[in-house]
């Protein structure tokens, strides 16, 4: 392949540089200079509002004797590493169930958007009533069904658990779309070709529908994982804006929330500028592994 | 198809003539002339829509000096509205433009915008003033006081205090706080309890929620928020949360003891919805539901308590231990130290120090100024906000230590969270293990 | 026969699934329109109330009073317009010549804008604004629409469906004599409508909410959108709620409206692009 363009190689270059210089050149300037500007800051005792000091890396010396760090970074880490998954499992389900054709789709389709149309503050506040341990509704469906009915908003082992719930079900209908997207760009004619040669609804699904979605079902976690880890809104509204402190928020805290909490409430910038470079060196391993692998599942036609 | 395209190039260009204007990383040679007509074309398309947006007002009238003044709380429009309009009546020559900020964004809107001298003139000021005193940001209006002769005495001295830095000081207070105990009256006359009496104490009021308590509701909700729950109790068993050096004192007896009687109203005496409960329900809005009888909040919360529970609201003084105590805290009127229009902005908070201008936004808060308060009692005729008003006599303003105060703070909030979750607290070691947390904090270079 | 019944069995399982879920799906949505007609007491009640007492349209009077909805619907529409369009034009040329072209650095440069999702969103705001202060942006439209029209985001997710898209029309534009651009414009992007259309979905719903940033670089009142406005309803102390829901369900009805058009391009995607794989 690469062979029969090399007549127009430098040709596909110019042109290559200008389809993507605007995108590039922004981000420059909004995206990554703006990132220099932070791993700089990493390593003075800047409070956002006076004078700037070199201080070296007393910041990262300071952030990493700090309990809430650690809390921090297990409490990114869990929620990212099973938020994901989950999602993207339910999502693949719910999207392959609107692509059927069923009657009653469209109206479907609106329904499992709604989530990321409702104000956040709506959510937190009705899944903090659904989630009350005494009147609430999932714990009533858990006595119900004869489970135990946890604490799941006042007992700190339950909090995470909660959020990571909270998430799944706002990110279906969001990664739904987009594997709906892809599932479109399938066409009918594999289908009927995959039926001719006898394969059953499972075998589609699993040896044909899913491989050929592998370019979105990469786009996905990439990106939910690289969001994961950043998390920040849910926490900020479920959980900062009810509670000041204490057991609950240490069990929820996210490096974003840290990373906030340092820069905006406390003034510190240098500190939460060196708490962003280590989340910024954490998604890039993630992330730099995540590409390593692609090959092995996904598959370009 | 060929003219999309065309339009298209247009932006495209227009947006690198943009970037590549801003000096950082321009490639490459710029077809100048075609680049830029295209760029201006696109350019005047996108004003075009800015335009439409932008209703110019003040076209006429360029010798006018407008100044920007921002504010955080949405329920004093009709206050800062009429401030404003006063204002711009009372003299000739300057505008201002008003903007609210959503409170939970405030303070990280001033630290983008005014170390880049891009943010307000004039705004309000709390409590995180000495952080914004320190680096210079604010404005030393003592000279100016002292010369249009104003009366700083005409204020509450716990709000003044607030911001003032070694004899200087940098804002004018706009309003002040008082801390009251708020009561369910029908719940009172349902399981017939005496009304709380002035002057009461702690063991009145022990007495009274154990009375209220029943299945369907507690008799009072101790509250683990710091200004409007156990700093009041601190107080009034003679302690502080910090020293006159403004070090931490976090764990000395009157505080122990305090946050002790609190513990105590939940876990012992069970008059009160625990710290799970009271997170689980949310403590104000039990007290709406009538799920508590009792409440200790400030004055900020008058106005929703009596929407939603009208008369049933009712309002009586804080009890006292060793003495009488409570919290206050007040907002100011700063002006930006690198603001190009000190003088205006000035003539702008020298107006606001009027009392005829702090009667005027009397609507939502209590006026600082001296007397301007009657027009705020006027909106609730059968509370005994005067309660209210009188706390400030007795109330010491909300601690702000030495250095790293926010941090520190949050040190204090997290124990008292944790105690009030823990019913087997042991106070005493977890005050000390905060104390010692807090000091290593503010030592802290 | 057997058949038949399966497919019955199925059918009756999918709709089972996807009506719990829409259950779960619509509760907080109808709970936010219910408290839109609630009193402030009525909306703290303990337990929850669901129904208002009196339906009235007393709060949406109140937010519409209090906020200059028109106003800022309008700049909401302005900027979500621009900066869509925009961005969906240069993250999808950008994203084609990703997936279909060869050139240096190409690699590095890709991982260079992924970059950007590295850094949360808080700590990049200050720089960001420093620059937007040093053009002369702030409280402008420029503010609001230059710095968001570069989505990586975007970019990446058009890059995987360019990519999955067959080698040979490549081929095939390049035998027609196709200049590179026409291969992307008439094409491969036709090819990607239901992709586009999902994006551009996101992208818009992205937009209509962004609160921090549009908070940041603009001030004044004829600059404001939506989301900043309705932020303003949550005050220092405590929320009122039944206006919030009020002002959110009118906040919300033109992006599930916008959505409700939007998905039905999904259903008709590749079959009106009318090529076959």
């Amino acid at each position: 392949m690469e062979q029969k363009k090399k007549f127009v190689f430098r040709k596909e270059w110019k042109w290559a540089y200008v389809f993507i210089a605007p995108m590039v050149l922004g981000t420059l300037i909004f995206g990554i200079i703006p990132i220099f500007f932070s791993i700089g800051l990493s390593l003075t005792n800047w409070d956002g509002l006076g004078e700037i000091t070199f201080t070296g890396l007393d910041n990262f010396k300071k952030i990493f004797t700090d309990d809430k760090l650690q809390y921090e970074i297990r409490n990114t880490l869990v929620y990212t590493f099973t938020t994901v998954p989950i999602t993207l499992f339910i999502s693949l389900g719910v999207s392959s169930l609107l692509n059927k054709g069923l009657k009653l789709t469209g109206m479907f389709r609106v329904i499992y958007f709604l989530p990321n149309v409702v104000m956040p503050v709506a959510v937190a506040m009705v899944w903090r009533w659904l989630l009350n341990s005494k009147v609430g509704i999932v714990n009533i469906f858990l006595k119900a069904i004869g489970l135990p009915a946890p604490n799941w908003i006042s007992d700190p082992d339950f909090i995470l658990p909660s959020l990571i719930m909270i998430s799944v079900w706002s990110g279906i209908g969001y990664n739904a779309i987009i594997l709906l997207a892809g599932l479109q760009g399938i066409s009918p004619e594999l289908y009927e070709a995959a039926k001719l040669d006898g394969a059953n609804g499972r075998q589609i699904f699993w040896r044909m529908t899913v491989p050929l979605l592998t370019p979105s079902l990469f786009f996905l976690s990439t990106m939910n994982i690289m969001n994961g880890m950043r998390v920040f809104d849910i926490v900020y509204t479920f959980i900062g804006k009810a509670d000041q402190g204490g057991p609950i928020v240490d069990a929820s805290r996210t490096l974003v929330f840290g990373i906030y909490e340092r820069a905006f409430s406390f003034m510190n910038m240098g500190e939460a500028s060196a708490e962003a470079v280590i989340l910024f060196i954490m998604i890039m391993i993630v992330t730099v592994v995540q590409f390593k692998f692609q090959d092995k599942w996904v598959f370009y036609e | 198809m060929r003219r999309k395209w065309k339009k298209w190039t247009a932006l495209l260009a227009a947006g690198m003539m943009i970037l590549s204007g801003c000096g950082q990383g321009s490639t490459g040679e710029q077809n100048a002339a075609g680049g830029q007509n295209a760029a201006d074309e696109a350019a005047s398309d996108v004003s075009a829509s800015t335009e439409e947006t932008e209703e110019k007002g003040d076209n006429g009238d360029s010798a006018k000096t407008v100044i920007n003044f921002y504010y955080w709380d949405e329920a004093q429009k009709a206050g800062m509205d009429e401030l404003v309009r006063l204002f711009e009546e009372s003299q000739d020559d300057i505008i201002v433009e008003s903007t609210i900020v959503p409170f939970g964004e405030y303070f990280t809107k001033l630290q983008t915008a005014l170390p880049t001298g891009t943010g307000p003139d004039v705004f309000w000021m709390n409590i995180s003033a000495p952080d914004y005193i320190e680096p210079g940001l604010l404005l030393d209006i003592t000279d100016k006081i002292e010369e249009a002769g104003i009366d700083m005495s005409k204020f509450p001295e716990a709000v003044t205090g607030m911001y003032e830095v070694e004899g200087r000081i940098y804002g004018i207070p706009k309003d002040y706080d008082g801390t009251a105990v708020y009561y369910n009256k029908a719940i009172f006359d349902e399981m017939g309890v005496e009304y709380p009496k002035a002057d009461w104490t702690w063991e009145d009021m022990l007495a009274t929620a154990q009375a209220l308590t029943n299945e369907t509701h507690y008799g009072i909700v101790a509250n683990p928020d710091g200004n409007s729950g156990y700093q009041n109790y601190v107080f009034q068993n003679g302690g502080n949360l910090m020293d006159e050096n403004k070090m931490p004192t976090v764990n000395s007896e009157p505080v122990v003891e305090a946050i002790q009687f609190l513990h105590d109203l939940m876990y012992k005496y069970k008059v009160s919805p625990t710290g799970a409960e009271q997170l689980e329900f949310g403590y104000s809005d039990m007290f709406i539901s009538g799920q508590t009888a009792m409440i200790t909040d400030g004055s900020w919360n008058v106005n929703k308590y009596y929407e939603a529970m009208g008369d049933d609201f009712q309002i009586a003084e804080l009890p006292q231990n060793v003495q009488k105590g409570a919290t206050t805290h007040g907002v100011a009127y700063v002006i930006a130290a690198n603001s190009s229009n000190t003088d205006a902005a000035w003539e702008f908070v020298k107006f606001a120090a009027t009392k005829e201008a702090q009667e005027a936004t009397a609507k939502s808060a209590i006026p600082a100024y001296e007397g301007a308060a009657e027009v705020w009692k006027t909106l609730y005729p059968n509370q005994d906000v005067q309660i209210l008003l009188d706390s400030v006599d007795y109330a010491s303003p909300n601690p702000r230590y030495a250095k790293n105060s926010t941090e520190a703070a949050q040190i204090l909030t997290d124990t008292i969270s944790a105690i009030w979750l823990d019913e087997n607290a042991d106070i005493q070691a977890m005050l000390d293990e905060a104390q010692e947390k807090m000091l290593e904090v503010i030592n802290e270079e | 026969m057997g058949k038949r019944g399966h497919r019955l069995r199925s059918g009756i399982i999918s709709y089972g699934f996807l009506i719990l879920g829409s259950v779960v799906m619509l509760v907080p949505f109808i709970w936010m329109i219910l408290t839109s007609f609630k009193t402030y007491a009525e909306a703290v009640k303990i337990p929850v109330v669901w129904f208002p007492a009196e339906w009235n349209l007393d709060n949406y009077r109140d937010v519409l009073l209090r906020l200059d909805f028109l106003q800022y619907y309008k700049n909401t529409i302005i900027v979500t317009l621009l900066v869509t369009t925009i961005m969906l034009f240069i993250g999808s040329l950008s994203a084609f010549a990703f997936a279909r072209m060869s050139f240096p650095f190409k690699n590095v440069l890709f991982y260079l804008l992924l970059s950007v999702f590295m850094v949360p969103a808080q700590m990049t705001m200050i720089p960001k604004y420093l620059i937007i202060s040093r053009l002369g942006w702030v409280d402008t439209i420029w503010a609001l629409v230059i710095p968001n029209i570069f989505s990586v985001y975007t970019m990446f997710m058009l890059r995987q469906f360019f990519a999955a898209l067959p080698r040979e029309l490549e081929d095939a534009g390049k035998i027609d004599g196709c200049s590179w651009f026409r291969l992307y414009w008439n094409i491969e992007l036709p090819l990607c409508k239901s992709s586009i259309v999902a994006i551009t979905v996101l992208n818009v719903l992205w937009c209509w909410n962004d609160l921090l940033w549009p908070l940041i670089a603009t001030s004044s009142d004829k600059m404001r959108v939506l989301s900043v406005a309705m932020a303003t309803l949550q005050g220092q102390h405590g929320t009122e709620y039944h206006l919030l829901m009020a002002a959110g369900v009118m906040a919300t009805v033109p992006m599930v409206i916008m959505y409700m058009i939007g998905q039905k391009y999904f259903i008709t995607g590749i079959a009106f692009s009318g090529v076959k794989g």
